[in-house]
């Protein structure tokens, strides 16, 4: 589906912005909670992004163009959040998983928990984990909404899965 | 678990449901903050336009009560500072012709031969004075 997005379509004229907003909201207010953690910052966050793409225009060559400036603004106002109210943040506690005995509820735990434990990854392994596994872009629009290298995101994703893993395990030191 | 049970879990985390209501104060704050954007803007505009106005009507209001007031005659200064006086240019005279001891045809012709003296006088018209053989005759040129 994103990558479709993100192709180099041509911007279709009569987009307007409202329509741009319907259009990318679910996915902007998403990946602002996967960085931050919670609904109500996240969607102050996602209201900030469309406030800003309409005093910056729809101007955008491209649709890939436009998605990208929008991750791009995302994360960045998520890694300012993140940083403004660091000391108020406490590490999460993971979700007991002997909770519930039913299959779906137990798939349900294993989310809140690994949702848990990506809030407890540096900013920066946790925007490229997002972006790339979540969301499914691929690693060079990762790189370029990151403003870092394809191997520097690779690196930043492989040693994101392997943190989660260990957190999950409860291998954490 | 393992890494591909961690991403598994990822990939499935793209389809969970949104809180509708996250979405519709989203969409709601932002139509507020836009609108009330929109608003300013269009209030800044005006604010420029009229204040561009103002500066012009000002402009031309000082253009014309400079056009319009009466010009200030310049006064002079009853004596003046220096005052230059024209010198009259030296009196250039023809060399007078030897007169004849004899009246003859010849020699009267030769006399004819008239002695040119230009003076210029201080009004700076330019004379010329002309001498006869005759004492009585004597031209006088005045130019412009």
């Amino acid at each position: 589906m994103t990558a479709a997005v993100m192709t180099d379509l041509p911007r279709v004229r009569n987009d307007s912005f409202e329509h741009v907003v319907g259009e990318r909201q679910v996915r902007i207010l998403r990946t602002a909670y996967r960085l931050i953690g919670n609904w109500a910052d996240a969607e102050d966050v996602a209201q900030e992004v469309f406030v800003r793409l309409y005093r910056h225009g729809l101007g955008f060559p491209n649709e890939a163009a436009l998605t990208g400036w929008l991750y791009r603004v995302t994360v960045n106002l998520c890694l300012d959040h993140r940083r403004a109210s660091r000391t108020a943040h406490e590490l999460p506690e993971l979700p007991s998983l002997a909770a519930s005995a039913e299959a779906a509820a137990i798939r349900d735990q294993q989310k809140q928990q690994l949702m848990a434990a990506l809030l407890r990854l540096p900013q920066k392994e946790r925007a490229a984990l997002v972006l790339r596994e979540i969301e499914g872009l691929s690693t060079v629009e990762v790189a370029e909404i990151l403003g870092s290298s394809e191997g520097t995101v690779r690196s930043q994703v492989s040693k994101a899965v392997g943190r989660l893993r260990e957190i999950m395990n409860g291998e954490e030191l | 678990m393992n890494e591909d049970e961690i991403r598994n879990l990822l990939h499935e985390m793209n389809d969970d449901p949104v809180p509708a209501d996250a979405l519709r104060r989203v969409r709601l704050g932002v139509a507020a903050r836009t609108r009330s954007r929109t608003w300013m803007n269009r209030s800044r505009t005006w604010m420029k336009m009229w204040s561009a106005a103002a500066i012009a009507a000002a402009a031309c209001a000082t253009v014309l009560l400079l056009w319009l007031r009466e010009p200030v005659p310049i006064s002079q200064s009853a004596t003046p500072v220096a005052v230059l006086k024209p010198t009259p240019p030296p009196l250039v005279t023809a060399p007078l012709p030897i007169p004849p001891t004899r009246r003859n045809r010849t020699s009267t012709r030769a006399a004819v031969q008239p002695a040119i003296e230009k003076t210029r006088p201080a009004e700076s018209n330019l004379v010329i004075r002309i001498e006869t053989s005759d004492p009585d005759v004597l031209i006088l040129l005045i130019g412009d």
